[in-house]
């Protein structure tokens, strides 16, 4: 339920939840005032739900994508308005960010061809992580929000959680990146032909056919087919790999910052915020290269 | 996999409502920054190359005008030349032919005038000789007298005539 308005910052968890409450309380709410001295403030590892929707509930996490997702129309709607044939101000410097990714694309897919027509699920995915991540670093995220009252103690919960430290978010770029690969992967080599990498009906079929001339055969093509099983495996542990690499990372962040503040709230979080600015970079930026380098793998037919 | 939903609270519904917002992400940036950005950028190269193209071009068709221009001038040089030749000795020869012609008419002329004064000089000659001994005849028979006969003395005259005349 929401009590009041909660400001959480540094060392402050007894006191100044104590001033806030007695500045803020209403008569109804007098009863919570002895109970929130001692509220829960460590950062859980879900994110909370904010408010309901019908069956849907908005969790916080949510909340902040929304507002990355609206960040970024606004931004290629002025994008839009201001393309011009010669290129001036926030056009130049768009253009230069999407020139220098596009060669560094191509360094992985080798073709520009194939570059310019993944590289737009794959900016698409670095613009959305970093300002994600990006996101949740602000001030005031993370630490405004209100208490809730369960099991007999006081939960502190944020308005606001960065949308990458949350797994259902990174969960889900996670299965578009390797859910998308696949389906490139098909539109580009063929149903049958992807379909193989994983299922390889066509290195058995091969066995009866070149026996004869390759003995060997029946010992490698076995080998083969159940290396396309484990793909099937690793097709699973990019998933998982991708999305707990992305959300770890960010939730440490978090962690880290908020136990900083707690041992001593001034300058002390300043470097760690710095470093969570980079990791904030470094994992759009790994999340996005193995999307380009799964997508670039999965529209290569397999040679054999 | 219960533990792991139960522990990170994962939803279906957030994740499709996550899924949705990634979709949006991408079709808005692909549809309104991308595409016309891509499009833009792919015609300004092309733009770029095709007008270093056409500077190639135009030089090599300036250099080419040079050229023509040069052997232009260099052939209406050698033409004026030979004109100016022709005029040249045209001129002489129209020249000497003149000259010729000119002298020619002056030495007939010099000719005729020479004859003519020849002429001139010989009935002059052939009067003053018939004047003359009618002259001396008279002259003499008036100094003589009648000495001698009429015909003795016009032989004597004109024996003496002749004598002098040649």
């Amino acid at each position: 339920m929401l009590n009041m308005i909660h400001i959480a910052t540094a060392e402050e968890v007894p006191i100044v939840a104590e001033t806030a409450n007695t500045e803020l309380l209403t008569g109804t709410d007098a009863e919570h005032a002895e109970t929130s001295a001692e509220v829960s403030h460590e950062p859980t590892l879900y994110a909370e739900p904010i408010f309901t929707v019908g069956p849907f509930s908005v969790t916080n996490s949510l909340i902040n994508s929304w507002a990355v997702v609206l960040l970024l129309v606004v931004f290629a709607f002025v994008i839009r308005k201001k393309i011009a044939r010669i290129p001036r101000g926030i056009q130049n410097l768009f253009e230069m960010v999407v020139e220098g990714a596009m060669g560094m694309a191509d360094s992985v897919t080798g073709d520009r061809k194939k570059t310019e027509r993944i590289f737009p699920f794959v900016f698409a995915a670095f613009l959305f992580i970093l300002l994600n991540n990006w996101l949740g670093l602000i001030p005031g995220i993370g630490s405004i929000g209100f208490l809730e009252q369960g099991h007999g103690e006081s939960v502190f919960i944020p308005f606001f959680r960065g949308g990458t430290a949350d797994l259902n978010t990174t969960l889900a770029l996670a299965l578009i990146a390797v859910v998308g690969s696949n389906l490139f992967g098909i539109i580009t080599v063929g149903i049958w032909k992807h379909f193989n990498k994983f299922v390889n009906i066509k290195v058995l079929a091969e066995v009866p056919v070149k026996i004869r001339k390759q003995p060997t055969l029946a010992f490698v093509n076995p080998i083969k087919f159940f290396v396309g099983i484990i793909e099937i495996i690793g097709e699973a542990a990019k998933i998982a790999s991708l999305s707990f690499r992305l959300f770890g990372n960010i939730f440490a962040g978090e962690v880290l910052l908020s136990s900083m503040a707690v041992i001593f709230a001034f300058v002390l979080p300043v470097p760690f915020m710095f470093l969570e600015i980079i990791v904030g970079v470094i994992q759009a930026l790994i999340f996005s290269m193995l999307m380009l380098v799964y997508f670039t793998i999965a529209s290569t037919a397999e040679e054999h | 996999m219960d533990e792991l939903v139960k522990t990170f609270h994962i939803d279906w519904k957030l994740l499709i409502a996550q899924v949705v917002n990634f979709g949006i992400v991408i079709g808005v940036l692909w549809y309104f920054a991308l595409k016309p950005l891509m499009k833009m950028m792919h015609k300004r190269s092309d733009d770029i190359e095709k007008s270093l193209q056409q500077a190639k071009e135009i030089e090599r068709k300036l250099q080419e005008a040079e050229q023509s221009k040069e052997k232009l001038i260099t052939e209406a040089k050698q033409e004026a030349q030979v004109i100016m030749e022709q005029t040249h000795r045209d001129a002489e020869k129209v020249k000497g032919e003149k000259l010729a012609e000119t002298r020619q008419e002056m030495e007939r002329m010099a000719e005729k005038v020479k004859q003519d004064i020849q002429a001139e000089k010989q009935t002059m000659l052939r009067e003053a000789k018939g004047q003359v001994a009618d002259l001396v005849i008279a002259a003499a028979g008036q100094v003589i007298g009648k000495n001698l006969d009429h015909d003795t003395n016009k032989k004597l005259v004109e024996d003496t005539i002749k004598k002098t005349g040649d």
